[in-house]
């Protein structure tokens, strides 16, 4: 088809149709050449030849022109004969002048004609131009203002008829406050110059009003002096440039005063982006953050694995995480971890991805729901039964230790009312304790008895305490009941062993204090009564030698000695014996005790009685203990007796008394000397009653001492040893 | 301790004097022992053995075995001891302390306890003194000369009558 165009640009049927048409114009011109010969008007047959010559030219064209003129000449030529008196020459000349004349007349009438149908077409495509403009145009009259010219576009936008825009001025188009502008803009407007486009707001028909952007120039228009104008519906898009500018500036607060953290980061992982909340949550100030890579705000140990997951999906698109919601840990500034909810969204800037992600701080919330689930867990787990009530006593919540404790299942007991624990004669109890709960009372470890599914009876102790709603409103309570069966069970028993054991005790006591008063009076005795036939023998014994002396020989008087020495000796033991026997017996009255100082006075007091020379004491200062002074002092006597008595044929006696160590914490104390020393063989039997490694002729004394010291020490809760050399010395360790 | 001897002249001021001293004591030996204790340091009063608590009580106040005697007449000195057959010696001596007669009596406790509380108790009833009775003969005659020097020649009581 295209082709087929290009080739035929020649217009077969327009070429017949001309040269038809001067075929016709030919014929015509003959009849009317014949109709004037016949009818003999005399008339030039010059006129109709032109008429017809300029009918074809205009209509036929140039080429039907001149056809037409070379027809007409033939037949000119054939039908003319030369006229009289003219030479051949002459009427050649003839000939052709009139040819070359028609061939002008053609030649000016086509002419004529081509220039016209040009002008023509130059402003029937004006027209269109104006007229198919998309935009709206108008032409208006600088003086009157008045429409001149609309196009079909104005009309549309406008909403006002072409004819009803003829009767308009510009200024009725504008809304009312434009119009002062409009005059003062087309005051200052040179009328020929080129203006805009510039913005102005226009009024439709219907009143609203657009945005235009208006373009014009000055022309003259039917004589007249004119602005062509060309006006662009604006209003669309101002309309959605601001509500562009309106989005970002409504999603830029948004990011900027949400409370969660989001950032947005480009494929190399820098951050682009990060809001307020990012600098709160991480610590970093928003400078400080933006260019640097998004692992920074990550713990060490996951940016590998970021990396590794981002780099897979930038190359394969493939997820790892939900991009919905996934909680990971985050780290802040200080190094301190804190738990994330982010999501992810991906998007294109400038022809590269980006991606933001909006983080959420759940650390308070996951310690929440922590505390929560462990709750749950340590109220899922109690043996005791956790019981939720409102108000009116109906349950709303009911734990496995409820269901183990009365036998209802969660199911059965929940939306009931508590008086179905209730033994009917408790039955007000639960309005009670439910009444003192609304006044925000505690109610603890009431011990009640409560029925269970089966009939039977639970003791139960109930500690309830008030549930407020988030206003402080008191909506019901929690109730623990705990089983105490069995442990009113076990308490019972044991008050009836206590009361056993407190009557055994009491019994014991009795029996106690009976021996005690046995023993007492047993002593009693001994010192009384023992003591009187050893004074007879000595006094008598000591009678005879003073009386009768002269008639005994010196063994006799020697016998009479050994029964005096011997009842002094056994008078001794006696009394040795009953100060072991108080020891026992004697109550134990714990004070500080001054070791040290006792320990002086009784050395000043042996060099007193018994003065030695020569004998060096060192006691160590400051030694003291918490005891009984009375005992403990009667310890330190026997032990510093024995050390003077065993040194009495020491060369340079010494005497010692000091702490040496501590052992776990616990003193120990020495007693020693460089006496006459024992040897270690016996050493387990220094502190046996009546036991002596001595002689009384070597060393005097009952055996006695060092068991009521090893009493004295025991009754303190303490220890004593003994540490000896014979010939060098004995060491009495003990502790207290 | 120093050994002083008696001086003689206690004897014959006590012996002038001719006041009695009441020795309570149950056994003969020690009975024995003590006038010879006594004798043997030259004291020549008038001595009264009672044997047990009521035979001491019957002579301190003209009763029983005594009945008649001047319960007037109080003994210069009383040596009592403590384990006594029927009334024993504190209970004597809270007679003796109650009665307003014998209530300044001197009494020394004599005898051969040694335990704490009999020495409070007879403090507290009243004794003026408490010796323990030493085994050793000759300490127990140092021991009467003592006595005797101090409550017979040294002290000087309240005189009743």
């Amino acid at each position: 088809m295209l082709l087929q165009q290009r080739l035929s640009p020649f217009d077969w049927k327009s070429f017949v149709r001309r040269y038809a048409l001067t075929l016709g114009i030919l014929a015509l011109i003959v009849a009317v050449q014949t109709l004037l010969l016949f009818f003999s008007i005399k008339l030039s047959f010059t006129i109709p030849i032109i008429v017809g010559l300029v009918a074809a030219g205009w209509y036929g064209g140039r080429g039907p022109g001149i056809f037409l003129a070379f027809l007409i000449a033939l037949i000119s030529a054939s039908s003319t004969p030369p006229a009289p008196g003219t030479t051949q020459s002459e009427w050649l000349f003839a000939q052709i002048s009139n040819f070359a004349l028609m061939i002008f007349i053609v030649f000016v009438i086509s002419e004529r004609k081509l220039l016209g149908s040009k002008a023509r077409e130059a402003g029937e495509r004006y027209e269109k131009l104006f007229q198919n403009n998309p935009f709206p145009m108008w032409i208006y009259d600088l003086e009157t203002l008045r429409f001149l010219a609309v196009n079909e576009a104005a009309t549309v936008v406008y909403g006002y008829s072409s004819d009803e825009f003829l009767k308009m001025t510009v200024k009725d188009i504008r809304p009312e406050e434009e119009i002062p502008a409009l005059l003062d803009d087309l005051g200052k407007t040179d009328p020929q110059a080129t203006q805009g486009p510039a913005l102005w707001k226009h009024r439709r028909r219907d009143g609203a009003v657009i945005d235009v952007e208006i373009t014009s120039d000055g022309l003259l228009y039917e004589g007249r002096s004119a602005r062509r104008v060309l006006a662009n519906d604006v209003t669309e898009r101002l309309r959605a440039e601001k509500e562009l500018r309106d989005s970002e500036t409504q999603f830029r607060t948004l990011a900027e005063t949400a409370s969660d953290a989001i950032i947005t980061i480009d494929e190399s992982g820098s951050m682009s982006f990060a809001n307020a909340g990012a600098a709160r949550m991480f610590g970093y100030s928003e400078i400080e953050m933006i260019g640097q890579n998004v692992t920074m705000l990550m713990p060490e140990q996951k940016r590998g694995q970021h990396h590794d997951g981002f780099s897979r999906f930038l190359k394969t698109g493939q997820r790892n995480i939900s991009w919905k919601s996934v909680e990971l840990p985050g780290r802040h500034k200080n190094g301190s971890e804190i738990q994330l909810e982010l999501s992810f969204a991906e998007y294109n800037k400038d022809g590269k991805r980006c991606f933001t992600s909006v983080i959420r701080d759940i650390t308070e919330r996951k310690k929440a729901e922590e505390s929560l689930a462990r709750s749950a867990a340590i109220i899922a787990s109690s043996d005791d039964a956790i019981i939720g009530e409102t108000l009116e006593g109906i349950i709303n919540s009911w734990n496995p230790g409820a269901e183990r404790i009365f036998g209802y299942s969660a199911a059965e007991a929940i939306g009931k009312n508590l008086l179905m624990l209730c033994p009917p004669e408790r039955a007000s109890e639960e309005g009670e304790i439910l009444s003192k709960i609304a006044r925000g009372e505690y109610v603890n470890n009431v011990e009640t008895v409560r029925v269970c599914k089966d009939g039977t009876f639970v003791d139960v102790s109930v500690t309830l305490s008030p549930i407020s709603d988030s206003n402080g409103k008191i909506i019901g309570a929690s109730k623990i009941a705990r089983d105490i069966t069995e442990s009113k069970r076990v308490k019972d028993e044991l008050q009836r062993l206590n009361a056993e054991l407190e009557q055994r005790v009491v019994e014991r006591t009795i029996e106690l204090q009976s021996v005690n008063r046995e023993l007492e009076s047993f002593s009693y005795s001994v010192s009384h009564d023992l003591r009187a036939p050893l004074r007879a023998m000595d006094g008598f014994s000591l009678a005879l030698v003073e009386d009768y002396g002269g008639r005994l020989d010196d063994a006799g008087k020697n016998f009479l000695n050994r029964i005096r020495i011997a009842s002094q000796q056994m008078s001794r033991l006696i009394d040795d014996l009953l100060s072991l026997s108080r020891v026992t017996r004697s109550e134990i009255r714990h004070a500080e005790v001054d070791l040290s100082s006792i320990t002086k006075e009784i050395v000043e007091r042996l060099g007193e009685v018994q003065p030695r020379k020569g004998s060096v004491f060192d006691v160590q200062d400051d030694i003291k203990v918490y005891g009984d002074e009375r005992l403990l002092r009667i310890a330190l006597e026997n032990l510093l007796n024995n050390a003077w008595k065993f040194t009495s044929k020491t060369d340079k006696p010494q005497i010692s008394f000091k702490r040496v160590s501590k052992n776990n914490g616990n003193s120990i104390y020495c007693v020693s000397d460089n006496g006459a020393g024992f040897d270690m063989k016996y050493a387990d039997k220094l502190f046996g009653a009546f036991q002596r490694l001595h002689s009384t002729n070597e060393f005097d004394g009952t055996g006695i001492g060092l068991a009521t010291v090893q009493r004295i020490i025991n009754r303190h809760g303490g220890r004593i040893w003994a540490e000896g050399e014979v010939g060098k010395g004995a060491a009495f360790y003990f502790t207290i | 301790m120093k050994w002083v001897r008696a001086p003689l002249f206690i004897s014959r001021f006590n012996y002038m004097d001719g006041k009695t001293i009441l020795v309570v004591e149950d056994n003969p030996d020690d009975e024995a022992l003590m006038l010879r204790a006594l004798r043997k340091n030259g004291i020549a009063n008038e001595i009264v053995v009672a044997h047990d608590g009521v035979e001491a009580l019957d002579y301190l106040f003209g009763e029983g075995q005594y009945a008649g005697r001047d319960a007037e007449e109080v003994p210069e000195l009383v040596l009592l001891d403590l384990k006594l057959p029927k009334v024993d010696g504190l209970d004597v001596l809270r007679r003796l302390r109650d009665d307003d007669r014998t209530k300044y009596v001197p009494v020394v406790v004599l005898t051969t306890s040694s335990e704490q509380r009999d020495i409070v108790e007879s403090y507290h009833l009243g004794a003026n003194s408490y010796v323990t009775k030493p085994v050793d003969f000759v300490e127990f005659m140092e021991a009467t000369r003592q006595l005797g020097t101090y409550w017979l020649l040294l002290n000087r009581s309240v005189n009743v009558a």
